[in-house]
């Protein structure tokens, strides 16, 4: 009988990192990095990278390896990830260890069915890759004849075998966000609201790699404390996959009640937006953001018809990313469910866009329209007064 | 140092009520129904207590049930009076003035078959009379109505009432809603003439928890709450001596406040409309012009109650808006529309509540921040 010590560790596969040519490393580093943050959070564990692989390992047995299971697959850039034993050895040992193994997948209540699949990096090892699950499997059936039968076609779970310089054995594979790593795909500042929307272009654009800050205009006390608690509350969920996350919280009170007195009721949203934006692209050059992304979705609401949002565009000279633009609005919804803030999103806060909302807002306002509602304004005043009324929360 | 004005929605234990609960809780912990001598001391203590609750509500210690609170009550009401196997039609009497607890119950019951019919307000924020006589005209197996509306203060006719169930409908009991009446107007279960009364400790000072349904032995009820078989069955439940004692004694307080209160309070209303009028402050009284004194219902002309509520709140000054608002729908006051204020209205309104504590100086102080908030957000 072998000695049957082995390693309980994690292991997280990469996906389209491992497309990239000659920036890979840095790509690597950058996700091991952000599995690494995320996990001092919770405890102190080791992440190596070696093979296209990430493993991640506790430094003592005091760590809880199924809280960092959670916290690994939130990290964006990983594809999937297992918890599996880890071990040196020959073919006797590799027997020993998928019998015990198969042992902590047995269901006392029912006799369940199971696969085996195996795959051999080690070209050393004597058998094929057939040949070990056949062994495995056979091993397997001997000891645990009463609760295991074989079913290759619908098992209840897999055992995985994997043979390189170490043996591993799995059965869990917990699918994680995929995308790349936050902080590859350069620095974006995100316009965020109380709605539903602008948490998901948040979380979409960090999918690609993108690292943010983001911006709240707050009209207290047209907008109450609570929605900006709320909006701070969307932000905290958010850096599960953002990271650290800055949320610039502009005092929007005085130049709200500006706009409003000064401008016709039905290009005051519009008039209000390009306000926004233009504060928006003074702080996204503060904090060198080179982009805005907002949550907006083309034809949604009356500022999001393709006029509206030309005419938004033109005051700024930074791109600004909309990766709703083209989805459904259940889409959305769907999303932010499965990210976490739509239960949050949906509590009847208002922001500011709909305190002094129109009856009839136009929908297809003209540039023209738009420049002649703000004639008269002090704009550039405005806005450096907005700049010096922002509270920074970091998350 | 705050300003408190909403104590409709809950008031503030004066020390004594605190006192009183704090030496009961660490003394009176047992159980009131346990024979051993600590228990048969719970249980005198809670004797004691529901004497003078009795005493305060105008009413025999029989006819009390001590419940959690006013919805509780308010439910045993309304279910243990419909949901019986009685020779009454399950036909339900309610007006659209009622507060959500007697409200929502309300559609509840509809939904197990019960009829329920929802009499229209008047102006003045009252059961439209004629409306009221005319539903009399056929059996009704309960009315219920709310006394004084917890939005604007206003007092429904009771003895009217009374008089027409008397001549129209002898067999229905009423159930008032008397929640935002105790300790403001005066009242006694037993004179009122109605048949159940329900009533809560943290609105005039009791710790929040205990609330209480008057019964006449005449009136059919079933229990709400099944167990153990305290208050005579009619409430299961381990009875609750240190909250009962509390609200002994934050009823006799209130008693003893009655009119003070009503006049502290109506002094302190027409102070505060007297600063917003010298400021030019333009607003319309939702409260009719004679109610529940500590009850202001009010609405500022283009100004959101919620955007005021919020704006008072960051200078330590608290009201209640007399609307949630949300982003995509407005949620509109259910009772001010019924009284026939228009949605702009509805949107201003917020409720000032007063007590006895509340001081000439705290409302010069809120009417003047109700005026600052007024010329810098309003836009009427």
């Amino acid at each position: 009988m072998p000695d049957l010590q082995h390693d309980t560790v994690i292991l997280a596969r990469l996906g389209e990192i491992t497309l990239k040519g000659l920036n890979r490393g840095k790509f690597e580093r950058r996700l091991i990095e952000n599995i690494s943050r995320r996990l001092r959070r919770i405890g102190s564990f080791s992440v190596v990278q070696a093979q296209s692989r990430v493993w991640i390992e506790a430094r003592d047995n005091q760590q809880d390896l199924e809280a960092a299971l959670g916290h690994v697959v939130s990290v964006f850039g990983v594809v999937s990830a297992s918890p599996v034993w880890r071990f040196r050895g020959d073919l006797d040992m590799l027997l020993a260890q998928a019998v015990a193994f198969a042992r902590t997948q047995v269901d006392p209540a029912r006799v369940q069915s199971f696969k085996v699949e195996s795959r051999r990096g080690n070209k050393q090892f004597p058998l094929t890759s057939p040949e070990i699950s056949s062994r495995v499997g056979e091993a397997i059936m001997v000891a645990l004849s009463d609760r295991l039968r074989v079913d290759v076609h619908q098992p209840d779970f897999t055992v995985y075998v994997e043979v390189r310089d170490t043996i591993c054995l799995y059965a869990r594979v917990v699918q994680g966000p995929r995308g790349l790593p936050v902080g590859t795909g350069g620095h974006g500042l995100l316009l965020l609201s109380g709605g539903i929307d602008s948490p998901v272009a948040g979380y979409m654009m960090a999918s690609r790699g993108m690292e943010l800050d983001a911006v709240y205009f707050h009209a207290f006390p047209y907008t109450s404390d609570r929605a900006r608690e709320k909006v701070l509350a969307l932000a905290d969920i958010l850096t599960a996959y953002t990271g650290r996350l800055t949320v610039h919280i502009v005092n929007f009170t005085d130049i709200q009640i500006i706009l409003r007195d000064h401008c016709p009721p039905d290009m005051l949203t519009i008039v209000t937006r390009r306000m926004m934006m233009r504060i928006a692209a003074r702080l996204a050059e503060k904090v060198r953001a080179k982009v805005l992304v907002t949550g907006e979705s083309l034809g949604q609401v009356a500022s999001q018809t393709l006029e509206a949002l030309l005419t938004t565009d033109t005051v700024v000279a930074m791109p600004v990313f909309r990766p709703l633009i083209g989805l459904d609005k259940n889409d959305t919804v769907d999303l932010a469910r499965r990210i976490g803030t739509f239960e949050t999103s949906i509590l009847p806060y208002e922001d500011c866009c709909t305190v002094f909302v129109a009856k009839h807002p136009k929908t297809h306002p003209s540039l023209a329209d738009a420049v002649q509602a703000e004639e008269g304004l002090d704009i550039e005043g405005l806005v450096g007064q907005a700049m010096t009324l922002i509270e920074e929360v970091a998350l | 140092m705050s300003i408190y004005l909403d104590h409709t929605a809950s008031a503030r234990p004066t020390p004594a009520v605190l006192a009183t609960y704090g030496r009961q809780l660490a003394e009176v912990y047992a159980n009131p129904s346990s024979p051993h001598q600590a228990g048969r001391a719970a249980e005198k203590a809670l004797l004691d207590a529901r004497g003078r609750i009795a005493k305060s509500l105008g009413c025999v210690p029989a006819a009390l049930i001590l419940t959690s609170g006013g919805s509780e009550s308010i439910n045993m009401a309304l279910k243990g009076c419909l949901l019986r196997p009685a020779r009454l039609p399950r036909r339900l009497l309610i007006s659209q003035g009622e507060h959500a607890a007697a409200w929502e119950t309300a559609a509840w019951l509809e939904t197990q078959g019960c009829a329920v019919e929802r009499l229209p307000l008047t102006r003045s924020g009252v059961v439209d009379p004629d409306a009221f006589a005319a539903a009399l005209s056929e059996p009704a197996g309960l009315i219920s109505l709310i006394l004084v509306n917890n939005e604007t203060g206003a007092i429904n006719d009771v003895a009217g009432m009374v008089a027409l169930r008397d001549k129209l409908s002898p067999r229905t009991p009423i159930h008032l809603d008397a929640v935002q009446a105790w300790g403001k107007i005066p009242l006694g279960f037993d004179a009122s003439g109605v048949d159940l009364m329900s009533g809560s400790g943290h609105k005039l000072g009791a710790p929040k928890g205990i609330g209480w349904l008057l019964r006449q032995p005449r009136c059919r009820l079933d229990p709400l709450v099944h167990g153990g078989g305290q208050q005579n069955g009619w409430r299961a439940g381990t009875e609750n001596p240190p909250l009962a004692a509390a609200l002994a004694l934050a009823l006799e307080e209130a008693c003893v406040g009655l009119e003070p209160l009503a006049r502290t309070a109506r002094e302190l209303s027409e102070r505060l409309l007297a600063e917003l009028d010298a400021a030019g402050t333009r607003y319309t009284i939702l409260s009719p012009p004679v109610r529940a004194w500590p009850i202001l219902a009010i609405a500022f002309a283009g100004l959101r109650g919620e955007t005021l509520v919020s704006a008072l709140s960051a200078e330590s000054i608290y009201i209640a808006s007399g609307s949630a608002c949300s982003s995509r729908r407005s949620k509109g006051n259910r009772v001010l529309a019924a009284m026939g204020y228009d949605a702009e209205t509805v949107l201003g309104a917020v409720r000032i509540s007063f007590a006895l504590s509340n001081t000439t100086d705290e409302i010069r102080e809120a009417a003047r921040a109700i005026n600052t908030a007024w010329h810098r957000l309003a836009r009427p």
